[in-house]
């Protein structure tokens, strides 16, 4: 039998909020939240990541499930992901195949089956990687989080998640509850990834983008990219170009050299800054397209 | 640094339809609990980390990789191992289809590789060629070019459906 040897943590489950309040009250530091683990099993083997009190966040069942809500007087459909959601339920999702198509088309994309079956949404949000594969189709679909914690929740645009490469600007006993996508119905959207192999990779670069008409003009647009600088980000000088444009390739293309002068690229050990920033025109400029051929 | 001994937890769980009790130090894998605690030898570490797909085991009917999931976080679920196919030391259509076509070579990949397909089966009975290599991508094999696994997987959908 292997030698355990422990990495001296507590491991609880919370059936409820009231006891995760209690769990999170008294634990002092050092609180790890865990969701499908695909990422953090790894890093607490390895020592890259530890903690004194691993909170396991599965037995909170109604964070996982994706529902519709109609849309009313005055107030627009939304679809509301709950944040332990798996990668694998939003693939095979047709309401969001249907009104969020990147969402679901990054999703197939992530990892190998097996870690799509058992990887989060939530969970790949909080990870704050940098080319995490939900972030850039939640960026362009205007995604907003609901966040909690023992002292109440908050919502906060999912922009205004991530600080840096590993690093949110959520409080340490606070977790994402929900992930909320308001509905536009004349919408196209799109997600691409650039990586070594078509399966399993992190990507290099990957992108979204959704684009609304109206009298054949752009009327809405929006571009994220992930793997261009230290968070997943928004291109809003190309936005702010495109906005009133015709949708053409031409312009495409001169979106996509703009999105890669506001990129600011890091070399890695997956590729480097010139690299990264050689193909980010390239993946911009077909995500434009791919969303457009979406409208029809 | 200095490591004190893991504490513990009682889970209760289903392994190939046998009710399981044990007490388990809270980071001790689903793969060692499986494969040291309850010798089931089906279930073989590859990487350790997630990729390489040879610890794939059913859990709640769903493919996973048995390496990078806590014994802990099992506690309450059903899980079923290459062991739970084979029914009263009977084979599966699964396993056969992989004899048949010439599917097995060293045998390392192979019980990740058909928990996948059964897990892959058992949401999509009629998978296409191209379903399925991107239901195994996460499953690497160093001996078999991987055709005559897709071939194999295919087969036993094809007989599948035929008997209904
Ligand atoms: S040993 Fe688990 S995926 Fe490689
Ligand atoms: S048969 Fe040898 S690794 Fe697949």
């Amino acid at each position: 039998m292997i030698e355990q040897r422990g990495k001296g943590y507590e491991y609880c489950r919370p059936g409820s909020w009231e006891e995760l309040a209690a769990i999170l009250c008294k634990a002092e530091a050092g609180v790890m939240f865990l969701a499908g683990g695909t990422d953090l099993a790894v890093d607490l083997r390895t020592g890259k990541k530890s903690c004194a009190h691993l909170v396991d966040l599965k037995g909170l069942t109604e964070l996982q499930g994706i529902a519709e809500t109609a849309a009313e007087e005055g107030k627009k459909g939304e679809i509301c992901i709950g944040s332990l959601t798996s990668i694998h339920q939003l693939e095979i999702n047709p309401l969001l195949q249907e009104k969020a198509a990147a969402l679901p088309e990054a999703a197939c994309q992530l990892g190998s089956r097996q870690v799509r079956n058992r990887a989060t949404l939530g969970g790949n949000l909080a990870n704050a990687s940098p080319t995490a594969d939900t972030a850039a189709p939640l960026l362009v679909l205007d995604a907003f989080l609901e966040l909690w914690s023992p002292s109440g929740s908050r919502h906060i645009p999912v922009e205004d998640l991530w600080q840096k490469a590993g690093k949110t600007f959520l409080a340490a006993d606070e977790i994402i509850r929900q992930i909320t996508l308001p509905l536009a119905p004349g919408r196209g959207t799109a997600f691409m990834k650039l990586g070594p192999r078509q399966a399993m990779d992190i990507a290099i670069i990957n992108a979204a983008a959704s684009l609304e008409l109206e009298d054949g003009r752009i009327s809405q647009v929006r571009i994220a990219l992930g793997g261009a600088g230290e968070r997943p980000l928004r291109m809003k000088q190309a936005e702010a170009f495109l906005l009133g444009k015709e949708a053409t390739a031409e312009h495409f293309a001169q979106a996509g050299v703009l999105a890669a002068q506001e990129s600011s690229p890091r070399s890695s050990r997956r590729a480097s800054r010139e690299y990264r920033l050689a193909t980010i025109p390239v993946l911009t400029e077909r995500v434009l397209l791919k969303a457009l051929s979406r409208l029809s | 640094m200095e490591h004190k001994e893991a504490n513990s937890r009682k889970i209760k769980l289903l392994v190939n339809n046998v009710a399981r009790e044990d007490t388990v130090p809270v980071d001790l894998r689903l793969a060692d609990y499986l494969r040291d605690w309850l010798n089931l030898k089906s279930v073989k570490e590859g990487c350790g980390v997630g990729d390489c797909g040879a610890c794939t085991v059913l859990l709640d009917g769903k493919a996973v990789v048995s390496c990078i999931i806590m014994a802990v976080e099992a506690d309450g679920s059903s899980i079923v191992t290459l062991e739970g196919l084979a029914a009263e030391g009977k084979m599966s259509d699964l396993q056969e289809a992989f004899l048949a076509k010439g599917a097995v070579q060293c045998g390392f990949c192979t019980p990740g590789m058909i928990m996948t397909a059964a897990g892959l089966l058992a949401e999509n009975p009629q998978p296409t060629a191209e379903e399925i290599k991107r239901a195994v991508a996460g499953n690497l094999c160093r001996c078999t070019g991987y055709q005559k696994i897709i071939e194999a997987v295919l087969y036993t959908a094809e007989i599948r459906n035929q008997k209904d």
